[in-house]
């Protein structure tokens, strides 16, 4: 039985089952996958994450590049010259997302400019600002 | 007191009226045909039909229901309704469904789905998810039998774009 025969609807379902690096995965088998990956939801995540690339031993790649956590998976080395393609990437993945939380620490090498491109398309229920300062 | 429900081949199967209340889309039919568990004339003279049921794939289905009629009902939560959640599939479950080749699975997907059997459809999803966890997407076009119509250059540059979460 081929997987496209099944209902759109239950595919659908299906899709929200799956984590994101078999998503990706599964746009590589084929060009239907590739486009019905795309234009499903993702569903529901408890948790993103943006912060500086702390586990780069590098201090050059600490200071350009961010760390974003979706669930469990880890998008690591994102350089703010390559937000673009991430941005991209990100409207392939899936059409829809859901966060509890979106955490956002801002930093000299974390922008507000960075924070306000990542929130692009995306609809806030409620925003909690907190300020900390480093000793 | 049971109920008589009729396959899309015509068999007929006769199940307990808890089984055949597990299903929203049998209950809501036993509504409409006023159908009662006090009533055992209304439960004799009335058959539900199910036509986009097999007779083979509904004996999967009471299979799983018998087990699982006295499971406690599953509080939906909030953000289960909006999307993606982790389901376990128990150890009874995952033994249920292991020797059903994929072709079966998604019969018996479809008929969950169109029965409106959350568990039993989560449990499939579920098992599909994990069945695609982890592989290679060749890995995942042979178990699934696609055919890649993707050109080299195609596959780079997804690849390109997807380079932040290999592993």
């Amino acid at each position: 039985m081929d997987i496209f025969s099944l209902p759109d609807p239950i595919l659908h379902k299906l899709m929200r089952t799956l984590e994101i690096k078999d998503r990706l995965r599964l746009r590589l088998t084929c060009q239907e996958f590739d486009s019905f990956v795309a234009d499903t939801s993702a569903g529901w995540f408890f948790e993103c994450r943006i912060s500086y690339d702390e586990t780069s031993a590098c201090d050059e790649i600490r200071k350009k590049s961010v760390l974003i956590k979706i669930g469990d998976t880890l998008f690591k080395g994102i350089e703010f010259e390559e937000l673009d393609q991430f941005m991209d990437m990100r409207s392939r993945l899936f059409k829809k997302i859901a966060f509890s939380e979106v955490l956002i620490e801002l930093t000299e090498e974390v922008p507000l400019t960075l924070f306000l491109r990542f929130l692009q398309n995306i609809t806030l229920t409620q925003l909690h600002c907190r300020l900390g300062r480093s000793s | 007191p049971n109920v008589k429900l009729v396959t899309s081949d015509n068999e007929e199967f006769v199940v307990d009226f808890r089984i055949a209340k597990m299903s929203v889309t049998v209950s809501r039919l036993m509504e409409a045909m006023n159908m009662s568990e006090t009533d055992d004339a209304s439960l004799l003279s009335n058959s539900i039909p199910l036509p986009n049921v097999t007779k083979a794939v509904m004996a999967r289905v009471i299979e799983w229901c018998e087990k699982h009629k006295n499971d406690e009902p599953k509080e939906e939560k909030e953000n289960d309704k909006r999307g993606r959640t982790t389901h376990v599939v128990s150890d009874w479950d995952k033994e249920f469904l292991k020797n059903d080749e994929f072709g079966r699975l998604c019969q018996l997907m479809g008929a969950a789905n169109y029965l409106e059997i959350k568990g039993l459809f989560n449990d499939i999803s579920q098992t599909i998810a994990n069945m695609i966890h982890g592989k290679k997407s060749d890995e995942i076009a042979e178990m699934f039998n696609i055919h890649c119509d993707l050109t080299e250059a195609e596959k780079k540059e997804i690849r390109k774009k997807t380079a932040w979460c290999e592993d």
